[in-house]
């Protein structure tokens, strides 16, 4: 019987999104952690409920300045700061959190080291080649840091997941070596099926001469119940043209009723009868022809196999491999089921000659099992999708923290400004490079006293966050200028005030606002980590004030 | 350390202080009326009540964080009990708790992870409650997946509004609602305050129909797998197992609808029956991800801490969130349906005029069968027509025009009940021409 084993039960509603496939690749993922902020915290609980296999969080907090963490991590409570600021020899902050976070899924192990995030974030690659992916975020690390820790992850190959927050305002980003997207990567709600009706394959041809030929002499309940794809081919391939009217008539002049469903399929499907739904697409086009996939090495992705495969079946087809599914439609049982058959069917041979060709062209480089090389599931996946797979690369974090003319990042950060809705998160984006600035040079975040742990909030300190925000207003205007980007009046009018609301957030972590955060971050993450969906690539701003979330660049 | 800290104590300044920047501090982008200090921090800390609808994925998030953004008394409601498939983003549960009841059990752990932080819980369902008991709370957060129970605690909130004689809401009825809802990786977070923003009700097309079988296909034509699981349900459950109610949570139930369904795939020939996927065609299950629910719960947590202290505008006023390619996200003002037969300040209505009140009940009965069947109608506080017991005294108003009934007027404002509305009344803007 295949009623699932109580180990799936618990990831049946994610395992309808990726799959067993999806799941064995995150159930072998390690995962490090660098800072025990909300939003670190976060991430890491959505990870580990999700079925990671291990993860070390990386943190030095000391009891005596637990206070404000009980505040803002769920991991944390008071009675727990108390107790361990009591007792000696007990347990350190950090093991505390990742026994509580270990504890949500029985299944994951977790690992707790007491250092401080910045020391461990320059380290080294040599740290991050143990682990799939670092989780970086709080923990006093500085954007210098966050670019240290994004070229060592480059090195070791480790995929990077950054967030930063003050107060309502906070950003994430991922960052990992270039990759192939093919699964589960049709836009969402694309409701474009690949019928060929425009050039029907020999079979299709057949199949629909046999249920159109005879047409005139069906009984009622028959004539109702031919599929509309042949109701479509018939009368598109009756008028001889691709004109809508011509072909609209045609359906309508077959009709015996009104009451025909088939018939009112066709016509609400139309477009499919002159619409070439395998036609090669741009962005199919750019990956086929691509260096990459004709220079093809032992150490190229065996996905450059499947690109230089599929332009042999370009070439020699005029088009896509058929990607092999229907629509439901009005039909007996038993003509439903030879279409559907007959569509898989051929998207099964156009799957097997991509695969066989992937396969020659890995012989040529000399990999010595070319079936285990480019498994057979990766060939029919590829081609399914090929119409939106994707070739997925990440820019520098240096050309977006340090936006130039030459990467092309100035213009994309003016483009954002010239924009109503993103003009505010570009403010936020500079405005957290400005506070990080501000920090490193003073010791201590904008709005805020006392950097230790332990210091509250005042409330009538107006004067104070005013001259902390105009400092950060100067260094958000050093930052525009030095990526060569003009503020127009109402955008410097906007900068003022998210510098101003920078000096009041002070060093703030808003719990919510690291679950909005974390939530964003571990959601790219399985995504990487899967291979499925299309990863964001692109530095996210959030901003809690009006709830918006824009990416930049 | 070398000394040990007998005494130590959390310092409640410190704990909260990342809150608190937030209150006791000026800021460029605060809502309106914005006071910062003690006391706005004290209403916060002592006096508002949210109600957290449903302790599912997204109410758990949600009771987190309200009670992280220092939110003292919360009550959660839910009638479910823990399931294992829950566990992989319902945080507050273990494998231990399946079979406790969710709202219960969800309350017991915030409660033993916050300070100071009273979480009460009701389990039960949501049509159980008086209205009235609605009505202790500020603001009443929902984590549902249910379009019918959204519709409902909607419908008993704008039940609370009064208007004037033009249609200005009275702001002391106004009971603000925030809504999360998600489906794999995709959600929306939205503000409703009604009477002031779009309601439930007024934004209905945003939700599309379900796709519902017709049974002469299920019995006659199955062309996929849904067909052939829905007919093992639907037809051939009630003729095997006649008496016993098929239910989802029984293995034993859920196996026999999955092998009479694969039995029946396979003599048409039909792919794709498998136990999994009987179960969610059985169950309409949505896939839910642990990371989807706490983005979305989160800003609805956010927006409950911006509408009880203003110390930041609200969201304006529904927000959708799709994570497949990137992160896609968009927040947009709706508008208010001025038809809309929940909130609506009054509906545009016009009769000829000499109209009767018989003529009105029959127009409005005519333009609105959802909503109406056997109207009650008042106008400016006085009863035009009851029914139930009282029925036989209103009979001599059938046949009176309406301009008479409402004074001499030519234009004014009708209230109408109907039991099948439920819980509103419908206020009609009458014209007579």
């Amino acid at each position: 019987m295949a009623s699932p084993a109580p180990a799936d039960a618990r990831y049946d509603r994610q395992l309808r999104l990726w799959g067993a496939e999806g799941q064995r690749r995150l159930a072998r993922c390690r995962v490090l952690a660098l800072g025990a902020s909300p939003a670190t915290c976060e991430t890491m609980k959505n990870l580990i409920l999700g079925g990671i296999r291990a993860f070390e969080l990386v943190d030095d907090g000391a009891w005596r300045r637990g206070a404000r963490s009980a505040g803002e991590t769920f991991e944390l409570t008071c009675e727990d700061v108390e107790r361990g600021a009591r007792e000696r020899g007990g347990k350190t902050m950090v093991e505390t959190v990742v026994e509580r976070l270990a504890a949500l899924n029985p299944g994951v192990d977790g690992a707790a080291t007491t250092a401080n995030a910045r020391a461990t974030a320059n380290g080294g690659k040599e740290r991050y080649e143990r682990y799939d992916a670092v989780v970086a975020g709080g923990g006093g690390l500085s954007d210098h840091d966050h670019r240290a820790l994004a070229r060592a992850c480059a090195e070791s190959g480790t995929v990077l997941v950054t967030t930063r927050a003050r107060g309502l305002f906070g950003e994430a980003r991922t960052s990992a070596s270039e990759r192939w997207a093919t699964e589960n990567v049709a836009p969402e709600g694309s409701t474009a099926w690949d019928l060929r009706l425009d050039k029907p394959w020999g079979e299709l041809g057949a199949y629909v001469e046999m249920k159109t030929s005879d047409l005139d002499r069906l009984d009622g309940a028959a004539f109702k119940h031919v599929p509309f794809v042949a109701l479509l081919a018939h009368a598109a391939a009756a008028c001889g043209t691709r004109d809508r009217r011509s072909v609209k008539d045609a359906l309508t002049s077959m009709r015996r009723g009104m009451d025909e469903e088939n018939f009112d399929e066709a016509i609400a499907n139309v477009r499919y009868a002159w619409t070439d739904t395998g036609a090669v697409t741009k962005e199919v086009e750019e990956i086929i022809r691509d260096e990459r996939a004709r220079a093809l090495t032992l150490e190229s992705d065996k996905f450059w196999f499947l690109a230089a495969a599929l332009r042999e079946f370009v070439d020699r087809e005029g088009c896509l491999p058929l990607e092999g599914s229907i629509p439901d439609m009005t039909s007996t049982t038993e003509s439903y089921v030879e279409l559907q058959r007959l569509y898989s069917d051929k998207a099964a041979r156009d799957a097997a000659c991509v695969w066989e060709s992937a396969k020659a062209f890995a012989r040529d480089v000399g990999a010595p099992h070319p079936e285990e090389f480019i498994p057979e599931r990766d060939a029919k996946i590829f081609c399914k999708n090929c119409r939106h797979v994707r070739f997925v690369t990440w820019r520098s974090m240096e050309d977006e923290l340090f936006p130039s003319p030459a990467a092309g990042t100035s213009e994309m950060l003016a483009q954002a400004l010239a924009d109503p809705s993103k003009a505010m998160s570009a403010c936020i984006f500079a405005g957290l490079r400005a506070a990080d600035k501000f920090t490193t040079l003073h010791g201590r975040s904008p709005g805020v006293r006392d950097a230790g742990d332990d210091s509250t909030v005042d409330g009538d300190d107006d004067e104070f966050v005013r001259r902390d925000g105009e400092s950060v207003r100067a260094f958000m205007a050093d930052w525009f200028e030095a990526s060569e980007v003009k503020l127009s009046a109402a955008n410097d009018k906007l900068a003022d005030d998210v510098a101003y609301e920078i000096a009041r957030y002070g060093d703030s972590q808003i719990h919510a606002v690291g679950a909005v955060l974390g939530g964003i971050a571990s959601q790219e993450l399985i995504k990487i980590i899967t291979g499925q969906y299309l990863p964001m690539t692109k530095p996210l701003v959030y901003d809690a004030v009006s709830s918006t979330m824009a990416t930049l660049f | 350390m070398s000394r040990l800290d007998v005494d130590f104590c959390v310092d409640e300044r410190a704990r909260w202080r990342s809150i608190d920047a937030l209150l006791l501090r000026r800021g460029r982008f605060t809502g309106p009326d914005f006071e910062p200090g003690e006391d706005v921090a004290r209403v916060l800390r002592e006096h508002v009540r949210v109600l957290v609808v449903g302790a599912g994925g997204l109410g758990c998030e949600l009771l987190k964080g309200l009670a992280l953004s220092g939110f003292t008394t919360l009550d959660v409601i839910d009638m479910d009990t823990i399931d294992v498939t829950n566990l992989n983003r319902q945080f507050l549960f273990r494998a231990e708790d399946v079979g406790k009841s969710k709202a219960e059990t969800a309350a017991r752990r915030v409660r033993e992870r916050v300070r100071g932080c009273a979480v009460n819980a009701h389990h039960g369902r949501i049509e159980e409650k008086e209205d009235g008991w609605y009505k202790q709370f500020d603001i009443i957060a929902l984590g549902l997946d249910s379009l019918e129970a959204r519709a409902y605690i909607n419908a008993v909130c704008c039940g609370f509004l009064d208007y004037d004689e033009d249609g200005n809401v009275d702001p002391a009825t106004i009971k603000p609602l925030v809504d999360g809802g998600t489906e794999g990786f995709k959600g929306h977070a939205r503000v409703i305050v009604p009477g002031m923003t779009p309601c439930f009700n007024c934004t209905m097309w945003l939700f599309p129909p379900q796709t519902t079988f017709p049974l002469c296909t299920l019995a006659e034509t199955p062309r996929n797998a849904a067909h052939c699981i829905e007919y093992a349900k639907l037809i051939q459950w009630p003729a095997e197992r006649y008496g016993e109610t098929f239910d989802a949570d029984v293995v034993e139930h859920m196996t026999w609808v999955y092998t009479k369904a694969l039995k029946r795939a396979e003599t048409f020939g039909i792919p794709g029956v498998t136990y999994a996927h009987t179960q969610g065609v059985t169950k309409n299950i949505i896939p839910a991800i642990p990371s989807t629910n706490a983005i979305i719960a989160a800003a609805c947590v956010i927006e409950t801490l911006k509408m009880a202290t203003m110390c930041a505008k609200g969201m304006n006023n529904y927000m959708m969130y799709v994570g497949t390619d990137g992160v896609y996200s968009h927040t947009v003002e709706y508008e208010r349906d001025p038809s809309c037969v929940v909130c609506s300040p009054g509906i545009a209505h016009a009769l000829n005029a000499n109209a009767t009140l018989e003529e009105f009940m029959a127009s409005i009965v005519a333009a609105y069968p959802d909503s109406l069947a056997e109207p009650s109608v008042s106008f400016g506080g006085k009863n035009l027509y009851l029914r139930g017991v009282l029925e036989s005294e209103f009979a001599e108003n059938l046949n009176k025009p309406m301009i008479e009934l409402m004074n001499g007027r030519k234009e004014g404002l009708v209230v109408v009940n109907d039991k099948k509305m439920k819980k509103t009344s419908m206020r009609l803007r009458l014209s007579l021409k």
